[in-house]
Parts: C-alpha cells; structure tokens; sequence
C-alpha cells in the first residue's frame, strides 16, 4: 500500500477492515481499527513502526504521570492552610512544567533528529566550507516513519491537554494508541485533539447505512479531486519545476498556479477521503479545509487551509506565547511607545514570527521552507499593521469594503500572493524559486500560449480542459458550501433514480478521466513527506 | 428486514455499475491492434492479426524473450511458425493475460516461458489491478477518451496490423563484456515469490486443461542468471513435471560470445546472440516431432511475405553492419 489511493487500498484493505470491524462484538471493534493501523503502517514504514510505538507508550505514560501529580497536588491541597495553598500549587505547577517539558523535547527531539539532521548537517559543511574549515561531516540517511509529524504534533497537543487539565490522561493505553496511530489520519491529518475523537475512536459504533454511503460518496469526491485533477497536472509541474529557469514567466504562472491547484486537490482530496473513510466507521473527524480560495486574506487563508495544523499553533504556540509574561511585559512597553494600535503587534510579532518559522520547518527541512513560512510571516504581520490605515484610505476613497468588486479583488489579490508563495515551496531549493520568481517578473510573456510550447509541457488541450471542467464542478460544490448548502445531503434525498444517476456519473468520470495506468505518474501523498 | 433491504440495494447499485463498465467497453477498446488505435504493446499485441490457428508455439517472458528469440529464423530454417507475446518488463499477470489472449485465436502445440519474468517482483495491489483491467478492460483503456470518434460506437473491432518479426525485437548494437563464468554451481537457492508461484499455477493449469506441453527457458544473460536461479527455477519445473532448458549452462550447444553477443553488457542478446539462441531452440523444438513444417504450405503463404520483408529489413541489414534499430516492424 503506497497510499490511500492504491488499488490495495480501497479494494482490499478498507473493505477487509470495514468487514471485520463489524463482524467483531462492539467491544473488539476498537482492536481491529488498532490491529488494522498497525498493518497499514508497517506495509509502508515496516520496522519503523516502533517509532509509532515507542511514542505511543511515552505519551500514554507522560499523560498519567500528569495526571498523578495533579491528583497529588489536589490531595495535598485538601489539606494544607489557604496560605500554603499558593506555594503548593506553584510547586506543582513547576514539577508539571518540567514532566511537559521532558514530554515535548522527547518528540519533538524525535522528530528533529529523524527529519532535520541532514538539512542541519548540511548547512553546518555549508558553514565550514565557507570558511575553508577542512571539515566535512558525514550526512547520514536516516528512514523517516510515515505520518511522524502528524503523530507527533497530536502527542504533543495530547500532553499538553493533560497538563492544561482540559482532558484527564487515559489509563487504557489502546485507546491512546488509537489516537496516535489511527489509520485513516496517519498519513496526512487532520490532527486530531484527544478530548474531540479518542472516545469516539473507541467507542466501536456499527457501520449504519446512512455512515456508509455518506463516507463512500466522500471517498468518490475525494479520488475525484485526486486522481482526475491533481495526477494530471503531475507530469506539467514536474517537468517545469524541474528546470524552472528555461522557461518564460508565462510558463512559470501557469506552472505555479497548476502547483496550487494540484496542492489543494491531493491535500484537500485526501482529506475527503479521510474523512469519509472515518464516516464508514461512525467516527467524526476534524475538517481540515473550508473553501480556502474564497479567502479575502492571507490570515483568512490560513484559517481555511489546514485548519487543524493552524489551530494547534495557536493553542500550542501563538496563545503560550503571547500570554507569557516577557511578552506580556513587552506589549505594555510598546503600548506607550508606539500606541494602542502598534504597540501589542509587537509582541504578536514575536508569537506570529516563531509560529510562521515552525510552519515552515514543519513543512520540511529546507531553506525554501523557511522562506514560505517568512512569506507569510510577513504578509499577515503587514496585513496587521495597514489595516486600519487602509480601512481609512477606502473610507476616503468611498470604496465600499462589502461591495462585490472590493470582495472580489481582495479574492483575486490573496490567490496571486498565495501562489507565489506555493511556488517557492513547490521549488527545488530556494534559488531555483528566486530563478522562477525572477522569470515571472522580468520575463513575462505570453508567447508560449501563441506557439503552443504549453501543450508540450505533459498535458494537451484536452487535459486541460478535462481539468477545468473538473475545477468547475469543484467550484460549484465549493460555493454551494460556503452559502453552507450541503450537496451531499440534497443529493441524498433525491429519488433513487437521479441519485444513483449522480452516482454513477461520478464514478464513470473518475474511472475516465482519471489520470492513472500507462503514462501517469501519480502524484505521491504530498503531505505525507512533510 | 430493513438491513435485507439495503444490502440488496448495495448488491443493485454494484450490478448496474458492473453493466454500465461493460457495455463502455465496446466503446473505448481499441479497434485495432496498433498503436495508433491505443493498443497497450503493438508488438505483442500483433498475434491478434495472424491468421486462426497458424501458431504452433507461442513464446511469453520479458524482454529477454523477445531479444533472445527471433520466431522468423526458426520458420526460414525450420518451418516452424511461432509468435512471441513477449513485452518489456512482463510481469506472470500480463504472461497469463497474453496466454490467454493468444489462445482465443490461436491453438500452439508449445508454450516456451522464459523465466527471467519468474523473477518478476509485484504487489499484491498490482495483481489486483491487473485482475480488475482483464475482467473491466475500461481500465486498461479508459485514456482512450482523447481519440474517440462517432466509429467507435459502433464498435467494430478489425485487427489489421501484420507483425512481419512476429514479435523479435532485435537489435545489432554490441556493447560486450568480458567471457567470464556466471553461473558458479552452489546449492543455494533463490526461491520463486509466493505471487509469482500463484500465477506459475495457472499458467501450468491453463496448459494442461489446454493439453499443451510448457516448457521452461532461461535464454543467456549475465545479469540476470545465476545457479541458485537456476536451482529456484528447476525447483518449479520438478514440482509441475516441465521440460527446463537453461541456455546459461549450455556453452557449447549455445556458444555466447559475451564479448560480441550481448547489445548492453550482459544484459539482453543482440540479434548474433539471437541467431544463436533461435539456431539451437529450432533444433530442440524440431526433436519434439510434434511441430509440423509450413515453409511449403500454401496456407502460410503469408509468412514467406513476412520472412522476405524480415530477411531484407533485418537479416541483410545486421549482415552489413549498418546500425538500425529493429522497432519498425512493416
């Protein structure tokens, strides 16, 4: 099984699952959903699935080793004197913070070591390369398990729940061991929070009806958003980011605006696949996208675009932060210096700027994910400074900020500057994206839409238009939805003959169109590598 | 009852899919047996156009079965018609497919597998995949769509495209290597993969339902033979009671040079080792006296067309030395 795409995949494994998920007495179904993950993970990661295990058991146990310490804290509190009570509970607090700290330096040191070693060992030859050290150090390769930076952050949100006292650690360890390794989000998210889907993970449901067709009809969505548009556009952007500076700006805009497109089809497809993968089993997950191209902003983006990603830096990192009493300290400092409006942006500066270098890195150890991430640093941090001097200049300019044409340029304007930042992260490297971005800028033409070179780049008239029309029908659904229409559940009620006719449209134009067998290369889980 | 109900409606749902995927076949399946009409391998592909029942033995394997193996040779010196289903890189599920292909037309009285295909790694998705494509072939054929036209619904179906090398696929390039011993005798053994072995079965099966003796063949090949090959393969041969030829260990009866008969340094044979391997197979098959000579029969008289058009295109042409490469097959 190479992903949730593969042949294996839907017409072995998750039928087997479903199968024996409800042929088992409620009380097994969680094991076979853990047996199953187990045996989803090891056929892509093999023995590295100790990782996963070992994870699995530290946080199980970081989790209730919390949870002793603040029932021993209570105990104590019970009774020692109402003065004494706010020393014991500092001292607690503090024992706590370090058993947190221990936690999270564990996985995230996991994570660091396995992912960012060579990027560091890298840049440290880089280092002394330039300063003519005689010196090079050995790169190793290390494996990485699928899914690391996935598991790892719902560890991380799990023991930090725990010590926030918004859950209770859980004593059942396959419960814990669900959370961390379910199947269906192993891969690429959504991250999930213990206190919204370890229960329901557990709770062992009986596949109904309405769950089955509802989950398959989202699979059916999300192959179609995979295997019809983003498969298709592989072989265009391959073969232009590959060797981005031989061709013109307008080959660049094409390549890079394909690149978006093809990031939010696999992403937010398999999302749906997830998804509706979870609905066969009862299990309500988490969405990860809400109609992120109607955004009217890049901080809107962000908060439609890998939602749960986005929330977890906010409640793990953006909130702590801000809240912490250095910048707590600098953010009256500044009030009085610089005003009301600037002054606390200097704190959220510091939170936003150490969210958006963790972003980056998250996404992979490479400068140009560095770059991505300072991209829209910068882009939300300025987004924040303008706003009420641009709120001003349209009031003067009597430009109505609800009107269509405004709503429709802010649109237009978050799509161009989301691109671009995509195209630096799709880039081989950040030269090569500073090489493209020069292109786009300086060498701007449209002369290879006039020769047909565009044709020759891996897709012809035809896959174009295949793929419009593909977007088109994404469109709909996506505006339907963001007026929340919900065109699962209308086409649900119809009569049996235009649903099924629906239906079977559906697979016929996926089974078609789909860029799959000779001649295709499928995109790999982009995520899955992040 | 209700839970009756909606397992018969799943049960509906599937069997009208099951029909729709049917009858969309007619209509993206190619109408001819060529590239240009969408056809999967043209080369393999062209026994669809030999006349009913004019191959006697049908060759299947990788490309090391359709370098190693020249089918016109063996009819110019041995009368002997043979086809060769081989295609780069096959796997036991496109062998089985290409076998049975070839027996809806045809009815050979020998099947030579090429073993080196045994070898073959796949998953058990790929098989699977296979699997689907032969019961719904609008899978294998879905991209068709780009080139469809009114024709196509009427679904008439001609195959027309004559392969004159009957499936050979040599070339006269040498890139050789030194003459030194490969097949080193050990008693290891390098086993046959379980789903190599699955398909290894039917194919057996398929032969003998079929009463057509199946012969195993490892054509010469530095890189990918060895004796615990060997060793693994005779293993198969024993436990189905099949004739194994390995051309690896008969030096003199098959004399390789490997500095001038391999096209890319041990790999595959160039058209000289060829001519050696076809020389010796033809003697080996003629031995059988099962297999008949057509060379003077007025029904293949297409194949004294073909052998002219292969003679002047390939035999004349590697005779010169003049470098071509033997794709073009009209």
């Amino acid at each position: 099984m190479s992903s949730f795409f593969s042949i294996l995949y839907v017409v072995v494994f998750l039928p087997s699952v479903v199968i024996l998920y409800n042929i088992f007495p409620k009380k097994y179904r969680p094991f076979v959903l853990l047996i199953g993950s187990y045996v989803f993970f090891f056929s892509i990661s093999g023995k590295l699935l100790l990782y996963l295990l070992f994870s699995t058991l530290s946080v199980h146990h970081i989790g209730l080793w919390l949870t002793d310490l603040q029932a021993e804290r209570n105990a104590k509190l019970k009774l020692v004197e109402k003065t004494e009570k706010k020393e014991l509970k500092s001292l607690y607090q503090t024992k706590q913070r370090r058993v947190v700290l221990f936690g999270v330096l564990l996985h995230i040191g996991i994570l660091l070591v396995v992912k960012y070693t060579p990027f560091f060992m890298e840049n440290i030859n880089s280092i002394f390369a330039a300063f003519d050290v005689p010196v090079t150090l050995n790169i190793p390769k290390i494996l990485m398990p699928i899914g690391i930076s996935f598991y790892t952050l719902q560890a991380v949100s799990y023991i930090f729940d725990v010590y926030r006292e918004i859950i209770s650690a859980d004593r059942n360890m396959s419960r814990v061991a669900l959370y961390m390794g379910f199947f269906p989000t192993i891969m690429e998210g959504p991250i999930c929070r213990y206190g919204e889907t370890a229960h329901a993970l557990y709770a062992g449901e009986r596949t109904n009806y309405n769950g089955l067709t509802m989950g398959i009809q989202r699979i059916l969505y999300g192959m179609l958003k995979k295997i019809v548009v983003a498969d298709r556009l592989n072989i265009l952007i391959k073969n232009v980011f590959d060797s981005g500076n031989q061709y013109d700006g307008g080959i660049v805009a094409v390549a890079a605006i394909c690149y978006t497109v093809q990031l939010y089809m696999e992403f937010s497809g398999t999302m749906d696949l997830v998804i509706g993968t979870a609905q066969i089993f009862n299990i309500r997950l988490p969405e990860n996208f809400r109609q992120p191209f109607f955004s009217k902003s890049v901080s809107d983006f962000w908060a439609r675009w890998h939602i749960t990603l986005g929330t977890f830096f906010k409640d793990y990192i953006f909130y702590p932060l801000s809240m912490s009493k250095p910048l707590k300290k600098l953010t009256s400092k500044a009030r009085k210096h610089i005003g009301n409006h600037l002054g606390p942006l200097v704190a959220g500066a510091v939170a936003l700027f150490c969210v958006w270098l963790c972003n980056g890195l998250w996404h992979g150890a490479g400068w140009n994910y560095i770059f991505f991430g300072m991209y829209h640093f910068v882009l939300i941090l300025s987004g924040n400074i303008v706003e009420p001097y641009a709120k001003k200049l349209l009031e003067k300019l009597h430009i109505n900020r609800e009107g269509i044409a405004y709503h429709t340029f802010s649109v237009v304007r978050t799509v161009i500057l989301v691109v671009i930042g995509e195209m630096f992260f799709r880039a081989n490297g950040l030269s090569a994206g500073l090489s493209m971005f020069k292109s786009l800028i300086t060498n701007f033409s449209l002369a290879s839409f006039k020769d047909e070179t565009i044709l020759k780049l891996g897709m012809d008239i035809e896959d174009f238009i295949i793929v419009g029309i593909t977007l088109l029908i994404v469109l709909v659904i996506s505006i339907f939805k963001e007026k929340d229409i919900n065109v699962r559940e209308g086409i649900a009620k119809r009569n049996v003959v235009l649903r099924w006719g629906i239906y079977y449209a559906l697979i016929i134009f996926i089974i078609i169109f789909g860029a799959y067998g000779r001649g295709y290369v499928p995109v790999d889980p982009i995520y899955a590598n992040f | 009852m209700k839970v009756f109900k909606q397992i018969l409606r799943c049960v509906a749902f599937l069997a009208g899919l099951m029909i729709i995927l049917t009858a969309l076949h007619p209509v993206l399946a190619p109408k001819n047996n060529t590239y240009e009409a969408g056809i999967e391998d043209e080369s393999a592909n062209g026994i669809l156009s030999e006349k009913k029942n004019t191959i006697d033995v049908l060759v299947l394997g990788d490309s090391l079965s359709h370098t190693a193996i020249s089918p016109m040779l063996l009819y110019k010196d041995y009368g002997i018609t043979s086809y060769l289903c081989g295609s780069y890189g096959q796997f036991m599920y496109d062998t089985l497919r290409y076998l049975e292909l070839a027996f809806e037309n045809q009815s050979p009285k020998i099947v030579l597998l090429e073993t080196d295909t045994l070898y073959r790694k796949f998953s058990v998705g790929d098989a699977i995949a296979s699997g689907i494509q032969c019961e719904f072939p609008v899978f294998r054929y879905h991209d068709r769509w780009k080139d469809i036209t009114f024709a196509d619904f009427k679904g008439d179906i001609r195959y027309t495209s004559i392969n004159n090398y009957k499936g050979y696929r040599g070339k006269d390039i040498v890139k050789g290597i030194p003459n030194e011993p490969y097949m080193i005798e050990t008693t290891e053994v390098e086993s046959v993969s379980i789903m190599n072995q699955i398909y290894m079965d039917e194919i057996a099966e398929f032969c003998e339902e079929k009463g057509v003796q199946l012969i195993l063949v490892s054509t010469p090949s530095v890189l990918n033979c060895n004796y615990a090959r060997h060793n693994g393969i005779q293993e198969i041969a024993d436990k189905y009671g099949l004739e194994y030829i390995d051309m690896n260990l008969m030096t003199e009866e098959v004399p390789i040079d490997w500095t001038m008969d391999t096209r890319d340094k041990g790999d595959h044979l160039n058209h000289e080792g060829a001519r050696k391997v076809t020389n010796y197979l033809g003697k080996f098959l003629v031995g059988k006296n099962i297999l008949s000579d057509h060379r003077n029969d007025v029904a293949y008289s297409n194949w004294n067309k073909s052998l002219d058009i292969y003679m002047e295109k390939i035999e004349m042409v590697f005779d010169e030395k003049i470098p071509v490469a033997l794709n073009q097959n009209k």
